[in-house]
């Protein structure tokens, strides 16, 4: 790359100057880097004498540098007018006809690049599909010798997604045409149709399951109508048993990569697909239309909600069930930690459930459905709960919450639950009524005064203040406005005859209300704060003035209508529903912050097989005396000894690498065999001096290993190259590890954030200033740490930990570019603060484009703070994933494509590709919609009452509408402030308790301090969706198991004749009584505490007796079994 | 005199019938519901036979009471795994599991004339011998890639890997079950390899069939599901009824033999409870109870359990237990055994085996299939071994000795589990898979099961000739040729 290319690329969008300063420095320093790590990776001390990972701005560029092939400027053309769909199928129309290959390739190899380029398009050029989904395409021959073409698709393809995986087949059969090929014949060999039916069925039963469920006459259907032959290679090792040793297809295995583009591709998104073709204009495809269609598996549409909500999974606790008083009511709008599926909870709640949550912690809900990250918000409504002591009390804020934490006896009302416009629409979704919240009653304020009082301060005053209580009701007699909804409680979800019996109170007056007893289930409905002294309930101050002006003023006539209308009849003040819905609420994974480590660790990727011991130590294998290993074969030839590095480590003269025939075991100079027709081999197994290479190396860096050294039992990647010993050295230094392509990585969970404090993420006003921060939100230069600043597109704020980790890394790095690479030093950074505005990239584990990213700042959380833009770029939202975090320079420098496997799928998690600048426009359609407005208007609010869908609902600003103004950048507002990221904890009890008894009984406590959670309900469907599948998962299992060696770790499928491992070891089973009964006591425990049906209580106990058959009662009992009752 | 009497013995009178006091005296101890039906058959009957007295043999042939000297209902019970479970803990119990199918095979194939040539996998490994040689073994893998077969046998000294070129033999060796015993005949390859050249399985010798002296009846009954919501209850009870009746064969039942799955159980399969009349075992049990109490006593009654009943689902699986219902235990006419189960009915020998292991063999044998079950059954007969695969859906309990072979060659192979009612005989021995008497459920359309349940069939043990008495389905198929 060039500094010059990253300026053309933004040049000519429009932005504010300060966006087009902080793009150029990002482009800057990520050259800077690149020049450096160029720079020393030329020295060829290393494996690998290049940068691996390419830098690519855009989908052109992505595709062009993934299948390297020269096509980026055409297809931004392309892209300009036709969008991705299209311009994928003109520009593989270009390549089969040649246009941009070689004049010596042949036509399969055109037509094999141009279906790849055109999936890489139509994916984006994001995913690994392209490369590692299509197997090969191939020119075959029909039986009438007539040529067809024939695609191969492999496993990886998954990621492509059902509809884009389908439309491989499309621009297969489109440049089939172009090529002027014949159509495929389906079963002129065999019958293969009938083999894809068996196939399928023997996939979904043996290996995995599909999205839709479909029909044996669609598959024949549509094998029989294909164009274009889909062909694939086996993934899973199940034979079919029919149709076996077929002309054209190779396997007997089941092709779980063309079944799955046959299953949810070409039938299950048919509908979809005949889109495209309608826009592609293809013909040939019409008997799409015919097929009788496919059936989400899973049941009906809203049936899967509940279903979500009745996973209970051992140890993650429900907070709220669906539509129940008391569970987190709906609030709509966005905080600045909020959006982009990432929920906003009050921090009080995290704080008296012992900190069940955390920032981060993944929740599964059901409106507006799939999972969620928690962030909190503190100006959201707070929960009720009533005290040890009987009385009701609504907690105040966060503080309040710790002072009464250990007096709670139940959680009455959980407060609110901010979901932002955006995930609706998101997820398609209808919009559910809005409770009266404040913001709505602000909305009607507004259009009260700009209707009928603009001049009047009395009221313009309340639009950024709460009134009084006296304020309220005077507002409410002399405006005719609804009752302020601080001082409601949930009338409408009171019967009339509970109207009734609050109407009769002890005593009355303005100042006190007092209640009997039996009064008390009713105000703990209606969320009033009370008292309890002396066998009489009392109400004071506030809610006794709420009660003596809606009650007792003027005597309610009981009627047929709702409570609410009755109150607002007999007081004169407008009461509205406070109520809306409840939101299901249940915790899906903890929040996860943490080094990246290969299992087990590993600090230098180098082979010593079983020679290290179990911990694999460098140090222990290089005492034998003969070390021998499988390696690449480079060699010195001055010095006659093998060599990692290109140039020798010992004389510095450039190594040169032979290959070995696997059959007449020549040594040659190239990597095919003439003598023999085959590839050769460029690793073999050979002596290797790894003692000598370790001292050597150690004296090098002038570090010592220490044990154990560890390093990895075999590579995987094809050619077997290793990584040089003195990158492992460093890192045992500074406490890293390495991850498998060669990248020292940090997880951490996705997190959205738009604005922040700097006194939120721990830098200094003048050091982000220095960053560029000039201004805060309201255009006011910035110079108190309390100010609210407005995030760019790349910056990110990471958990302390990671920054500390990435510190070890600077130092490791900069060890690296001097003692090893003969360098100097990079980063020179001795703590987290100097490392602030350094470069990373973050990278999610399904993709293989590495996002360019700064770090600003920290905060005490476990998850990366940044812009939806940003996650977006890495194909992510905020729905609890954790993506990786790498320092952009140990990307560079030491990331190679030659460590991974060349197995399907080896290229995933992978910095292919380097993306140094995130613009707004080329985001993912769910960052454009986020919502950006300030305020959610009336006409919203009203809409949700009418139950809209949130597609056709053009009120709300969201960043769709903003595409291609300068105002993509900035502005991007929020409705609910917050005064916090974090609460006092920043990991969830989840992730710090130990057993999952203890997490179980954390979840129990939970239910049973929650009103809105049923702790039958929940204990129930613990048993059925966990304790009782895995004790008869497990009983099952072991009178099938599998045994293993306890010496080399083969295992066998059923105990041999000889009775031991080939080897000479013990066998030991997999399966013991002991992982059987594992979870047998709490479950008989539970079924005989809680109330649950008799159905369950019998399988418990029906399994506790098939134990006992299968085991004894006790070990070594031998009584008569029929007996034991 | 209670109404019901007085009706039954005006009835009687008017058509100018005698009745005799002993008579009399039965007749008032008969339930009294049944009473009306009683009196008219057998005026029915009797009015043919122009005999106009009702006498206490009358009576009790019809009531089933009395034991009819010429046919005999003597049951012995051969093999029953239930008190013969030793609960072997993993490792140890495997290792004695599989050696003793290995040797009782052995021994069951020493019968052969080839096997005095048998020689060790080790001792043919080492050997290299240029003649043919015999091996024997059971079956570790089988593999078949384009042209060639490989099987991988092995035996106490070690494990061995021929390859099949022949195309015949390879088919045979497609039919090989895996873990199953096989004895082979093998050849050194020219490329060093072995070559198989022959496959001889244990499978049954020809003999004679024991048969009864009496011409008694056998009802053979399976995957009655009783608590589901399918079971079909009228059609079960309106089958009992007609063995109650004085119908001439009806007369003649004496052993009514259930194959398992007599209820649906509780957690066998996923929100089973939804499918369920009975939610609990107990339940499911007393209704048992309560339908057997319709069988005449005089009829023996075994009952074996399946992979639906209570207990364990591993194989061999014990009897019912007796704490879930002791009811059934203590009658006398009915008789808990386990799962497999030989017992001999007036000295016919009848294994008993409720059929788990067809679904695995269906799914790894060319050829076979859940409509064909009589076909699966052949193959346990050939390999002498009722459930050989181990390690996939059916569970095999480690167990000190393998009571799954078929060492004791019987004269009906009484086979359920797959819902399909269906005959067919295999070298003298007649094999029945008795059906069902649950209606399709929705699993089972799901995945395309088409049973036929409600036909009951019936052996005469003297004679082997079978009748049956239909519920519901037509009868296609029933008689494999």
């Amino acid at each position: 790359m060039s500094e010059n290319d990253a300026i053309s690329r933004i040049s000519g969008i429009k932005m504010p100057d300060y966006y087009s300063d902080y793009y150029s420095s990002l482009s800057t320093e990520t050259y800077n880097i690149f020049e450096t790590a160029a720079s020393a990776k030329s020295s060829l001390v290393d494996s690998s004498g290049i940068i691996e990972p390419k830098i690519a701005f855009d989908l052109a560029d992505r595709v062009a540098k993934m299948h390297e092939i020269d096509i980026a400027e055409p297809l931004r053309e392309l892209l300009k007018t036709n969008g991705k769909e299209l311009s994928a199928l003109i520009l593989s129309k270009e390549i089969a006809q040649g246009k941009y290959s070689l004049p010596d390739s042949t036509l399969e190899e055109k037509l094999d690049l141009a279906v790849r380029v055109g999936l890489a398009i139509v994916t984006e050029g994001v995913t690994i599909a392209p490369l590692q989904g299509i197997s090969e395409v191939k020119i075959k021959k029909n039986k009438d010798g007539s040529e067809y073409l024939s695609v191969s698709i492999a496993g990886p393809m998954r990621s492509a997604g059902g509809t884009e995986s389908a439309v491989t087949m499309l621009i297969a059969d489109h440049v089939r045409k172009t090529a002027g090929l014949s159509k495929f014949q389906a079963n002129s060999f065999d019958d293969e149709t009938g083999r894809f039916v068996e196939e399928l069925r023997i996939y979904e039963r043996e290996a995995s399951s599909f999205q839709f469920h479909i029909l044996d006459e669609d598959i024949e259907h549509v094998i029989s109508n294909l164009p274009v032959e889909l062909d694939g290679v086996d993934t899973d090792p199940y034979e079919v048993v029919n149709h076996k040793s077929m002309a054209r297809i190779k396997t007997d295995r089941v092709r779980g990569g063309a079944l799955r583009v046959l299953n949810d591709g070409l039938i299950g998104r048919s509908k979809k697909l005949l889109k495209r073709i309608e826009m592609y204009n293809l013909d040939g495809w019409e008997w799409l239309n015919d097929l009788k269609g496919a059936v989400q598996t899973g049941e009906k549409q809203e049936d899967a909600a509940t279903k979500r909500m009745h996973e209970v999974i051992t140890g993650r606790s429900v907070l709220s069930m669906p539509n129940r008083l008391g569970g987190f009511r709906l609030r709509y709008g966005r905080a600045c930690n909020t959006g982009f599926a990432a929920v906003g909870l009050h921090p009080v709640v995290a704080e008296i459930l012992d900190h069940t949550i955390a920032v981060g912690t993944q929740i599964k809900i059901d409106i507006p459905g799939k999972g969620s990250t928690v962030a909190f918000v503190d100006s959201i409504e707070t929960p009720v709960v009533r005290l040890k002591d009987g009385s009701v009390v609504k907690i105040r804020d966060v503080k309040h919450g710790i002072e009464i934490k250990n007096d709670i006896e139940k959680i009455l009302h959980l407060g609110d639950i901010l979901i932002s416009f955006g995930d609706f629409l998101e997820n398609n979704a209808q919009l559910v009524p809005s409770g009266y919240v404040e913001e709505y009653w602000i909305e009607e304020l507004k259009q009260k005064i700009a209707k009928y009082e603009p001049e009047d301060h009395y009221l313009t005053r309340f639009l950024n203040r709460i009134p009084t209580i006296d304020e309220a009701l005077k507002i409410s007699i002399d405006f005719d406005m609804t009752l302020h909804p601080h001082y409601l409680y949930y009338w409408d979800k009171l019967s009339a005859e509970e109207l009734g019996l609050l109407l009769n109170p002890k005593t009355i007056n303005e100042t006190s209300v007092e209640y009997s007893p039996q009064t008390k289930k009713i105000l703990e409905k209606l969320g009033v704060p009370h008292i309890v002294k002396n066998d009489s309930i009392i109400l004071e101050n506030t809610e006794a003035k709420i009660f003596f002006n809606l009650l007792f003023r003027e005597e309610p006539t009981i009627d047929d209508s709702s409570v609410p209308q009755i109150i607002s009849k007999s007081s004169g003040i407008k009461i509205r529903n406070k109520f809306s819905t409840s939101i299901g609420v249940r915790i899906g994974r903890p929040e996860k912050s943490a080094p990246r480590q290969m299992k087990p660790p590993t600090h230098v990727l180098f082979p010593i097989s079983d020679k290290g011991g179990p911990t694999r130590d460098l140090l222990k294998a290089s005492r034998n005396e003969h070390f021998f290993t499988s390696i690449y074969n480079r060699h010195c030839n001055q010095c006659n000894i093998p060599s990692i590095g290109i140039k020798c480590s010992k004389c510095g003269t450039k190594t040169t690498v032979t290959y070995r025939c696997p059959h007449c075991r020549d040594s040659l100079e190239e990597s095919f065999c003439e003598k023999c027709k085959r590839n050769a081999l460029a690793y073999s197994h050979k002596e290797f001096p790894l003692k000598s290479k370790l001292l050597e190396a150690q004296e090098k860096i002038r570090l010592r290993a220490q044990e154990p050294f560890k390093g990895v039992k075999e590579l995987i990647s094809q050619d077997k190259i290793a990584e040089p010993l003195e990158k492992g050295l460093v890192r045992q230094n500074f406490g890293l590890t390495v991850f498998k392509d060669g990248t020292v990585r940090f997880d951490a969970t996705n997190s959205p954030l738009t604005q922040f404090k700097p006194s939120w993420i721990g830098t200094s006003v003048e050091k982000l200033k220095e960053l560029g921060y000039s201004h805060d939100v309201d255009g006011i230069p910035l110079e108190d740490p309390e100010q609210i600043v407005e995030l760019r597109m790349q910056d990110v704020i990471i958990p302390y930990e990671s920054g500390k980790y990435l510190v070890s890394i600077c130092k490791y790095i900069d060890t690296l570019l001097e003692k090893f690479y003969g360098k100097t030093s990079f980063y020179n950074v001795t703590n987290s603060e100097e490392l602030i505005g350094h470069l990373i990239i973050g990278l999610a584990p399904h993709t293989s484009v590495g996002i360019v990213g700064r770090i600003i700042g920290y905060s005490e959380t476990h998850v990366c703070f940044a812009t939806p833009n940003w996650h977006s770029a890495k194909r992510r939202d905020a729905d609890g994933d954790a993506d990786s975090i790498m320092l952009l320079m140990d990307s560079l420098l030491n990331f190679s494509r030659q460590f991974l496997s060349d197995a399907i799928g080896g290229l995933m998690d992978a910095p292919l590709l380097v993306q140094p600048l995130v613009l707004p426009h080329e985001s993912q359609p769910q960052a454009h919609n986020l919502e950006v407005t300030k305020s959610l208007p009336l006409e919203f609010f009203e809409s949700t009452l009418q139950q809209a869908k949130a597609p056709d609902i053009s009120s709300v600003e969201i960043i769709k509408s903003r595409l291609e103004t300068e105002r993509q950048f900035y502005d991007y507002h929020f409705t609910h402030t917050t005064s916090s990221l974090t609460t006092s904890k920043s990991r969830s009890a989840y992730s710090t308790l130990g057993s999952m008894l203890d997490k179980f009984d954390m979840q129990v406590r939970n239910a049973e301090l929650i009103d809105a959670v049923n702790t039958s309900e929940i204990v129930s469907d613990v048993i059925s969706t966990h304790l009782v599948p895995d004790i008869m998962g497990n009983l099952r299992a072991y009178a099938r198991q599998n045994f293993r060696c306890t010496g080399c770790g083969k295992s066998y499928r059923r105990m041999p004749l000889i009775q031991t491992c080939v080897c000479g070891h013990k066998l030991i089973p997999t399966i013991t009584r002991g992982s059987v009964e594992k979870y047998l006591k709490l479950a008989k425990r539970l079924v005989d505490k809680y109330d649950v049906s008799e159905y369950q209580r019998g399988r418990i106990h029906a399994l506790s007796d098939e134990i006992e058959l299968v085991f004894g009662k006790s070990p070594g009992d031998q009584s008569l079994l029929t007996d034991y009752a | 005199m209670k109404k019901e009497l007085s009706f039954a013995l005006n009835y009687a009178l008017n058509k100018g019938f005698q009745i005799h006091p002993n008579a009399f005296k039965i007749l008032e101890n008969v339930d009294v519901k049944k009473l009306e039906k009683i009196i008219k058959e057998i005026v029915r009957e009797k009015t043919k036979q122009k005999l106009f007295q009702i006498n206490q043999d009358d009576l009790e042939t019809y009531l089933g009471i009395k034991d009819d000297p010429s046919l005999e209902n003597e049951v012995k019970v051969l093999l029953d795994p239930t008190d013969k479970i030793t609960t072997g803990e993993g490792v140890k119990g495997y290792n004695a599991l599989f050696s003793s199918r290995f040797n009782k095979l052995k021994r069951i194939i020493s019968d052969r004339p080839e096997a005095r040539m048998l020689k060790s996998l080790t001792f043919v490994k080492n050997e290299r011998s240029e003649d043919d040689m015999y091996v024997c073994g059971l079956v570790t893998s089988r593999n078949s890639e384009r042209n060639v077969t490989k099987l991988v046998l092995e035996d106490p000294s070690g494990s061995f890997e021929g390859i099949i070129f022949d195309t015949e033999l390879q088919k045979t060796a497609d039919t090989l079950l895996v873990d199953q015993f096989v004895m082979a005949r093998v050849s050194v390859g020219k490329n060093s390899g072995f070559i198989i050249k022959d496959l001889i399985f244990p499978d049954i010798p020809d003999q004679a069939t024991n048969k009864s002296e009496s011409e008694a009846y056998a009802v053979f009954l399976s995957d009655l599901h009783i608590g589901s919501k399918y079971f079909m209850e009228e059609e079960l009870t309106e089958f009992f009824s007609w063995i109650s009746s004085p119908d001439p064969t009806a007369k003649k039942i004496r052993f009514i033999l259930i194959g398992g799955d007599m209820v649906d159980g509780v957690g066998i399969y996923p929100n089973q409870n939804k499918e369920l009349v009975c939610q609990t075992i107990e339940e499911q049990l007393k209704k048992v109870e309560s339908l057997i109490d319709q069988i005449p006593k005089n009829i023996k009654i075994i009952i074996m359990p399946g992979n639906h009943d209570p207990g364990r689902r591993a194989l061999p699986q014990p009897a019912i237990p007796k704490k879930y219902n002791s009811g059934l235990w203590d009658r006398e006419n009915v008789i808990m055994v386990g799962n497999p189960a030989v017992v001999s009915l007036n000295g016919v020998k009848v294994m008993m085996f409720h059929g788990q292991s067809i679904d695995d063999i269906v799914k790894t044998t060319p050829g076979l299939s859940y409509d064909k079950p009589t076909n699966v059954m052949k193959h346990l007969l050939r390999a002498r071994h009722l459930s050989p695969i181990y390690g996939s859906q059916t569970p095999i309990a480690p167990e000190m000795q393998d009571l799954m072979v078929i060492e004791d060659i019987p004269d009906i192979f009484h086979v359920g589990h797959v819902h399909k009612a269906q005959l067919d005989m295999y070298k003298g021995i007649l094999l029945v898979n008795s059906g069902s008497w649950q209606k399709q459920t929705p699993f089972q359309a799901s995945v395309g099961m088409t049973p036929n349940p409600g036909i009951a069939l019936l052996v005469n043990l003297k004679t082997f000739q079978v009748f049956h008495q239909n519920y519901n389905s037509n009868l296609d198929n029933i008689l494999q040729s």
